[in-house]
């Protein structure tokens, strides 16, 4: 349900590009004061969830709700490309065009040009920036004009170690001015420094909303079983230490789903498995895996779709 | 509105696409006052109609000028892809209201015509002129990249298009009925108008004025209704 700081909600949102379904009953609501970071592999379905909320892909299906009628968004789309302007005009119209009064337009601009050290490039051309400087530019942009919302897609992209810490300390201050943060990540440092919680995509779906602490270092265990009906597997995920679940083929067993669950939990999932009819093929208990930086892993992701 | 106008000038005068589409209508307008003298509305018409082409040629580059990835920023600022798109409609009618206003001044400020023109024929013109851009822009609004994605497609439609639309009173002999007079850009019609404005009642004049104007607003609106329904990716 949502509450009074609740910015932007989706319900069931669905995207279908042809006859692939890229966000596929995707929920979730965001409120002010909060970050909140999407990881999955590539192709999961990140950009296009950011860009639904930008408004500017419209759903297949589904609901997309604001809070307020002229909700201020910043949007850092991920492959910012060059403009001929020089660095500090283009800022300038993009903050007029904002609405953003002059004083203080100029007041930031100047700001964050210092901060992310592009002071001395400001009257240059955009379109002969470096890849990490035209990723400034973008983030400049979308910071323009305090944003109520704030969509970053995969922010520290090109950036330097200072670009980063300077990119982070604008973020924590946003967060506590009230800005809802909302990133798409391939790196484990904004979701920490942000204390961000975690949703999680696969293949357009929502596979889990949890916390950063809890995707790192848990003791996790995985459980080999065979495949439930569809609503039984949706009672499993509702349960406590629930982490992710995924279908493999084994050799012996055919079809099968993969649960990942916390150690401490997982004689509750082998007993209400075992009651629904599922037989167990395997148990493997103890394996302290950083789930954050395996879903951000792109690298895997290529592995599976070779293997 | 303001803001996001000033920002497509520069953007588009930055880029320097204009270049051609502008270059090649103030030769051909040149090409034509190269005697002396010339009749006013006759000429005004040949102009009416080279600004028609250019408008249109004018339009596309516009449209396709600012980068996928630029235009979803500027229309998250905006907060309104339908605003979004007003505020190129609106640039567009500045850049054709100036070159409308070049092209009428032109042949008075350097004597090209027989007699003088007269405040009712240059306003007459003015107006002519404005509607033949516009119409062009409009017909460009469906042909851009977003639109058209092949490039070849475009130039190719576009090309029918602007034939078609000039040659209309030649179709409409082979096509009997409302379909080539009610449906085709009325391009030829204000061509006819302009030059025959002397000899027109002012009403008949205003009447084909008005049914352009009808027809530039309606391509238009459906454009600004079609474009606040679509994605804007940023491979667009």
């Amino acid at each position: 349900m949502a509450s009074s700081n609740t910015l932007i909600t989706l319900t069931g949102a669905t995207k279908i590009y042809g006859r692939r379904a890229v966000l596929n009953e995707v929920s979730l609501s965001f409120e002010a004061g909060t970050a909140t970071a999407l990881i999955g592999r590539n192709g999961s379905g990140k950009s296009t969830l950011l860009a639904v909320m930008a408004g500017l892909l419209k759903l297949s299906s589904g609901i997309l709700q604001q809070s307020k009628p002229k909700l201020r968004i910043g949007y850092a789309p991920e492959a910012f490309t060059g403009t001929k302007l020089p660095a500090e005009q283009y800022l300038r119209y993009m903050g007029q065009i904002s609405g953003i009064p002059d004083a203080q337009l100029e007041r930031q601009i100047t700001g964050l040009l210092e901060a992310f050290q592009l002071q001395p490039f400001r009257k240059e051309p955009v379109i002969s920036f470096s890849k990490g400087m035209l990723q400034k530019v973008n983030l400049i942009q979308s910071l323009l004009g305090e944003p109520q919302l704030l969509l970053l897609d995969e922010p520290l992209s090109g950036l330097d170690l200072p670009a980063q810490h300077t990119l982070i300390d604008c973020l924590q201050e946003l967060k506590m001015k009230g800005t809802a943060l909302v990133l798409s990540v391939h790196e484990p440092l904004c979701v920490e420094a942000l204390e961000a919680g975690v949703h999680v995509l696969q293949a357009g779906r929502t596979l889990m909303v949890t916390s950063a602490d809890k995707l790192q270092g848990t003791l996790t265990s995985c459980l080999l079983c065979t495949e439930l009906a569809q609503h039984e597997q949706q009672l499993i995920t509702a349960m406590p230490g629930y982490i992710a679940v995924r279908p493999v083929q084994a050799a012996m067993a055919g079809r099968c789903t993969e649960w990942t669950v916390e150690t401490a939990f997982a004689d509750t999932f082998l007993l209400h498995i075992l009651q629904r009819g599922g037989s167990v093929i395997s148990v493997e208990h103890g394996r302290n895996r950083n789930l954050l930086e395996e879903w951000m892993d792109p690298k895997q992701s290529v592995e599976e779709n070779a293997g | 509105m303001r803001p996001l106008i000033a920002y497509m000038l520069k953007s588009y005068s930055t880029s320097q696409r204009y270049f051609a589409p502008v270059a090649a209508t103030i030769i051909f307008v040149l090409l034509l006052y190269t005697y002396k003298p010339n009749p006013v509305m006759s000429s005004y018409a040949a102009t009416g109609i080279l600004l028609f082409i250019g408008c249109a040629w004018m339009g596309i580059s516009f449209l396709n000028h600012e980068q996928a990835v630029l235009r979803q920023i500027t229309i998250v600022h905006m907060r309104s892809s339908v605003k979004y798109n007003l505020g190129g409609i609106l640039t567009l009618a500045v850049l054709t209201t100036v070159l409308s206003m070049l092209v009428v001044l032109y042949p008075v400020l350097t004597g090209n015509f027989a007699e003088p023109a007269g405040l009712y024929r240059l306003t007459l013109a003015f107006a002519g002129h404005l509607l033949l851009g516009m119409l062009g822009v409009s017909i460009s609004l469906y042909l851009q990249a977003a639109w058209v994605p092949k490039a070849s497609y475009a130039t190719g439609l576009l090309l029918i298009i602007l034939i078609v639309s000039i040659s209309s009173f030649k179709l409409a002999d082979f096509i009997p009925g409302p379909v080539v007079p009610v449906l085709l850009p009325p391009a030829a019609l204000l061509m006819d108008v302009l030059t025959h404005a002397d000899e027109l009642p002012p009403a008949a004049v205003l009447g084909t004025f008005a049914h352009a104007l009808i027809y530039i607003l309606l391509l238009s609106a459906f454009y600004l209704y079609r474009s606040g329904r679509m994605d804007y990716g940023r491979h667009l």
